[in-house]
């Protein structure tokens, strides 16, 4: 598996704890950018599931073990990314990176505080 | 030996003296003169007994008249303020003008300190929101040229017209924000200028429906009504289109699972209005009259669409460079209608 330095963001992708894991559950409500990392991890060798809605992606992680969630704060439906984290903590202890443009300290420390979190800064890019 | 030793005093001719004496220097007020101890402070003689309230009385100082019984002269004025204000009135109401003056400019410095304060906040949460909407689409491009370079993306045809497709999307998104900023900018430094062509506002109504209807991940319907006989108008066509773009957009944008966006078109008496009304989630009435301010997003909360607060703004100056108005009513959980009237 090859791996890249994603840009501006200080990431090894995939990283060395991620580079044993297949199963990628994608929580993203912009369809085109939900389409591209599907493409883009996909090549690389992981099994993607993306859903859009948090309802509808907590139902499929419910149904399957992923080893790696990547979560969007904004997501479509009534519940946002932090209540999805929230959620998933309640029931697994899975690594859960946060993949959203909103970093202010308020959005850190609700995301750090869901706990074995981290944070990729949207825009991002592999280079 | 003092005073009173060798002349007894006679308090009320002392009050006839002091009468002669205030009377030739222009004082017409009340008086009375007592005497005082001034040592207890205690009164033991004074010329008129019938002002016994001590409110509205200026006394003088104690004038000792004999040290060894302690005996002292004090003149009392009774409400002497008319002497006063009738004196010193111009110089009091000059003072007390003097003091509003200052307070209004210290209240108007203060105002205008946190105006500056909130435009300066305003103006850096502007450049963070446009910064990132620019970079978004870069990002989106750079991604899906990546891919593209990929030989194996090139081989598949579908996910080579699916990247293209996004490639087009994220420049079109980002010339569309650049030329909404310039407009804005160039507006605010007056050197906005139309490009003037006659088109049918329909035809462009009915692009906008095609494009709009393909691109959200929602479901999103549009109808069109046309009330109107003849959709000719004399406009900026770019910019009238970006600005029912912008509208379309925030329909879409601000909506639930699904929205349905009716655009209607009504020739009226001298002017053509296009109303777009949705089925969205509304506007809060105390945010309603904000809604066209420049760089200022309503909805900044977690979870809120994103934008950098110009869409509607570009609107209102689009719309009123071509001697146009619009206008917006809302109603939380319930939609929105924006009227556009434009010269006909």
């Amino acid at each position: 598996m090859n791996c890249k330095r994603v840009a501006n963001s200080g990431y090894i992708y995939p990283p060395k704890n991620l580079q044993r894991m297949k199963k990628i559950l994608l929580f993203e409500d912009d369809l085109n950018l939900a389409f591209m990392l599907t493409d883009g991890l996909e090549s690389e060798g992981f099994e993607i599931e993306q859903h859009a809605e948090g309802n509808k992606g907590l139902i499929a992680f419910t149904n399957s073990t992923p080893d790696i969630v990547l979560l969007d704060v904004n997501l479509k439906g009534m519940m946002n990314g932090f209540e999805v984290g929230h959620k998933i903590r309640q029931h697994s202890n899975v690594p859960i990176i946060f993949t959203t443009s909103r970093t202010q300290i308020e959005d850190l420390q609700q995301g750090f505080s869901i706990g074995n979190v981290d944070y990729m800064k949207k825009p991002f890019w592999y280079s | 030996m003092t005073i009173s030793r060798r002349v007894p005093v006679n308090i009320q001719r002392l009050d006839s003296i002091v009468g002669t004496e205030l009377t030739s220097r222009g004082i017409n007020t009340l008086y009375y003169v007592a005497m005082i101890n001034p040592v207890t402070n205690k009164v033991l003689q004074r010329s008129k007994s019938e002002f016994t309230s001590p409110t509205f009385q200026i006394s003088s100082k104690y004038l000792v008249i004999d040290i060894i019984d302690n005996k002292a002269l004090q003149l009392v004025l009774v409400n002497p303020f008319d002497i006063i204000l009738k004196r010193m009135g111009l110089l009091l109401i000059s003072s007390l003008l003097l003091t509003i003056i200052c307070m209004v400019a210290f209240r108007q410095l203060f105002l205008i300190l946190a105006r500056q304060k909130k435009m300066l906040e305003v103006k850096n949460d502007f450049f963070g929101n446009t910064a990132h909407e620019l970079k978004r689409p870069v990002a989106q491009l750079h991604l899906a040229l990546e891919a593209l370079s990929k030989p194996a993306t090139l081989d598949n045809t579908a996910k080579r017209e699916r990247y293209l497709a996004i490639s087009t999307e994220a420049t079109r998104d980002m010339s569309e924000k650049i030329t909404m900023i310039m407009t804005l900018s160039m507006a605010e430094e007056g050197v906005f200028k139309l490009n003037y062509s006659r088109f049918n506002l329909l035809e462009e109504v009915q692009k906008l429906k095609e494009q709009f209807s393909g691109v959200a991940d929602k479901e999103v319907t549009i109808q069109i009504e046309n009330a109107a006989d003849d959709c000719t108008i004399q406009a900026d066509r770019d910019h009238l289109r970006q600005c029912l773009a912008n509208l379309l957009d925030n329909a879409i944008k601000y909506s639930g699972g699904s929205v349905l966006i009716s655009i209607t078109l009504k020739k009226l008496k001298d002017s053509l209005c296009i109303s777009v009304k949705d089925n969205g989630i509304g506007i809060n009435a105390d945010k309603l009259e904000r809604i066209f301010d420049k760089y200022t997003r309503l909805n900044n909360e977690t979870g809120s669409p994103t934008g950098f607060g110009i869409g509607l703004s570009y609107v209102k100056t689009v719309v009123e460079k071509h001697k146009g108005s619009i206008e917006v009513q809302s109603e939380l959980q319930t939609g929105s209608e924006f009227r556009v009237y434009l010269p006909a």
